[in-house]
């Protein structure tokens, strides 16, 4: 889903700027790792547990560009702390990766797919609601 | 403007109707600082809606906490406001408060009622919570703030500290640490603000302090800025978040009626780079990078009149302008400054609320604090020098202890900076009453350092360890009179220990008594006291203020 693509912008009056899809995701990347709620990114099947573990993850690994002529799709696949407000959650990080890889490359972003693929659960799972 | 909850005298134990309305004020309190939050939210996304997220937030909880089944149980209702924030969150710093409450809540669940170590345990909870729930937590936000605000609670709650010095401690902790996060987020520093969601939890705590010492009126200056004018910050977003070196870095403001909000900065942020717009249907402040400023321009047109557009051509902006618009920025923006009259600063150090507020009412411009149990650090000392906004400044420690770390701040700045050896409140507030605003650092000093020795002053305080002292036999556990610094009295009985420290003194001619009574001083005991000091001091008046300090029953001056 990624391969070696690159999104090279047309003559402008200083030269020639590529970006590789590689580096779109690294930035993605590192933008939702610290995106509050996001416990993890990637689906949670068996297969990326224990690519994860085993520490031969890529960035890649739950992030998919799609790139349409300097117009980018981002799709994500995060797990979120269960607990917290997923839609919201997901809303943030639809807004912050778009306003990071914007204002960073200044490139695009069309749209952002957010996919909760899974929930952690670390707290307590009552929360108030049954008072 | 004013609007009071209650007036309650500082309570030992909250149920859950003070913990209802403690937050219920927080809820208005954050309500009218929500536009100053808003002018600071340049992270993550400059939106400039942090202070209305979080506003909106906390507004649910209370909300929800209303319909609590038992509004007297304290776990109940924290339970409640847990709910109604994380079904009402709003924005990434209302998700990380529904966090915060949410181990706030977690950690009191079974308590009818809570003290000052339940209350601290519950932010240690709130503090363990936050950071459960992200991969890489980002320092310098509120997650900082309510990490330093936990730690603060935590120590003074092994002390067994009352609800009240829980969090004052955490409050002061938390400012603290939202006064570092410039220092720990770049974004921040270029910008010249503090984080906007840290701003957001010290208010909260500000509001449940002040709701504990019983002062429910909102009585700073309404907060009423219209969304977008304070933005000051986005007309220099190019050094915001990296350079285009190309197109207009185009600015302006749109005040039109019943705009689609989200429909128009779709189509703006379409038409160029690096777009940040905020504002509501009817005022939109836009930056944007574009290669055709004209089009943008055309379309707002369309939605209203335009205002302060500016439009510049990156690739012509040299590092010089760019330099100069960061001096500009600076001098002329957010940070909370503290404001001083004349060019000399002054910061004291002093613990409890009426004491800090006793010596800014005689001329501090910050007071730091911390006493005999908590001696201020040198890099906390440091700090408030750094925060005024003079290049002269007086050091007032008010405690034997602390004068050194006092001193050792005059190597680690820039500024002038003059220690006077104040070894107790009273003599810092002696010091303060000879400052003159027009005379030089050094005539100040001076005579500030010369009041320190017409004052006599007494502690009255506990003793922690056996000793014996200038020949008096001290257990722990007596109650001790301390006279400029020097045992002088020392037993079972309060009363009988401050008769004997003020006699040591019966000889002086003393115009002013003034007495600060502790956090627990009993009434009893204080009309006593003033019986004594009137008889042993005819000729004075006897003030009597409620300082509120930790550990000290009494502080006396005689002057």
């Amino acid at each position: 889903m990624t391969g070696n693509q690159s999104f090279q912008e047309p003559e402008t009056p200083g030269g020639r700027i590529e970006i590789a899809d590689a580096a779109i995701i690294s930035i993605v990347h590192e933008t939702v790792l610290s995106c509050y709620g996001v416990v993890d990114i990637g689906p949670r099947s068996l297969g990326s547990t224990i690519v994860r573990k085993l520490g031969i993850a890529t960035p890649s690994h739950g992030i998919g560009i799609e790139n349409n002529q300097g117009n980018l799709t981002i799709e994500l696949s995060i797990v979120v702390e269960y607990g917290t407000p997923i839609f919201t959650v997901a809303r943030n990080v639809m807004q912050t990766v778009k306003f990071q890889v914007e204002s960073t490359l200044g490139l695009s972003v069309e749209r952002v797919n957010v996919n909760v693929d899974g929930l952690r659960v670390s707290g307590p799972t009552t929360i108030g609601n049954q008072l | 403007m004013t609007a009071s909850v209650r007036a309650a005298a500082p309570a030992e134990r909250w149920d859950g109707r003070d913990i209802f309305r403690a937050f219920e004020f927080a809820s208005r309190w954050l309500d009218h600082h929500r536009d100053v939050i808003n002018a600071l939210n340049v992270f993550p996304v400059p939106d400039g809606d942090t202070g209305t997220n979080m506003a909106l937030t906390i507004q649910a909880s209370v909300d929800a906490a209303r319909t609590a089944t038992s509004p007297a149980h304290a776990g109940n209702v924290a339970a409640r406001l847990a709910y109604g924030s994380l079904m009402g969150a709003r924005g990434n710093s209302g998700v990380i408060l529904s966090q915060i409450f949410r181990g706030f809540a977690s950690a009191i669940s079974e308590s009818e009622t809570i003290d000052g170590p339940d209350l601290a345990r519950a932010l240690e909870a709130a503090r363990d919570m936050a950071y459960k729930a992200v991969m890489r937590p980002v320092e310098g936000t509120m997650l900082t703030v309510i990490r330093i605000a936990a730690d603060h609670a935590e120590a003074s709650a092994r002390q067994n500290a009352s609800l009240l010095t829980v969090l004052g401690d955490a409050l002061f902790g938390a400012r603290q640490a939202l006064a570092r996060t410039p220092d720990m987020m770049d974004i921040l520093k270029q910008a010249g603000v503090v984080d906007a969601g840290g701003q957001g939890v010290v208010d909260i705590l500000e509001a449940l302090h002040r709701y504990a010492e019983g002062n429910t009126v909102i009585d700073d200056a309404p907060a009423d800025i219209p969304v977008g004018a304070t933005m000051h910050f986005l007309d220099d977003i190019a050094e915001l978040h990296g350079e285009d070196t190309f197109g207009y870095c185009t600015n302006f403001m749109v005040f039109g009626n019943d705009m689609d909000f989200d429909r128009v900065r779709s189509d703006l942020s379409a038409m160029g780079q690096s777009a940040v717009i905020v504002g509501d249907d009817a005022i939109l402040k836009v930056h944007i990078h574009t290669e055709k400023p004209g089009d943008v321009l055309q379309y707002a047109l369309g939605l209203g009149y335009l205002d302060q557009i500016k439009i510049d051509n990156m690739a012509l902006q040299t590092e010089a302008l760019t330099a100069q618009r960061q001096q500009e920025h600076i001098s002329g923006m957010l940070v909370p400054a503290i404001s001083v009259t004349g060019d000399i600063g002054i910061v004291a150090v002093a613990a409890g609320s009426g004491l800090s507020a006793a010596l800014k009412s005689m001329g501090a411009n910050l007071v730091v604090q911390g006493g005999q149990t908590m001696n201020p650090s040198t890099e906390e000392l440091l700090d408030a020098v750094q925060q005024l906004p003079t290049d002269e400044v007086i050091i007032l420690p008010n405690n034997k202890n602390i004068v050194m770390a006092a001193n050792q701040v005059l190597a680690l700045t820039e500024k002038d900076v003059r220690v006077i050896p104040s070894q107790s409140v009273p003599q810092g507030l002696a010091a303060l009453s000879r400052f003159n605003l027009g005379d030089t650092l050094d005539q100040n000093t001076n005579d500030m350092t010369l009041a320190l020795a017409n004052v006599q002053s007494i502690e009255i305080t506990g003793a922690v360890r056996d000793v014996e002292l200038n020949g008096i036999d001290v257990t722990t556990g007596d109650i001790i009179g301390v006279l400029n610094g020097n045992l002088v009295a020392a037993g079972q009985n309060l009363a009988d220990v401050v008769h004997r420290a003020l006699m040591a003194i019966a000889d002086v001619e003393a115009e002013l008594v003034t007495v600060f009574l502790g956090e627990d001083a009993a009434e009893t005991a204080t009309a006593e006291l003033r019986h004594t000091a009137e008889s042993i001091f005819p000729d004075a008046e006897i003030e009597i203020i409620e300082g509120n300090q930790p550990h000290y029953q009494y502080l006396i001056s005689v002057e």
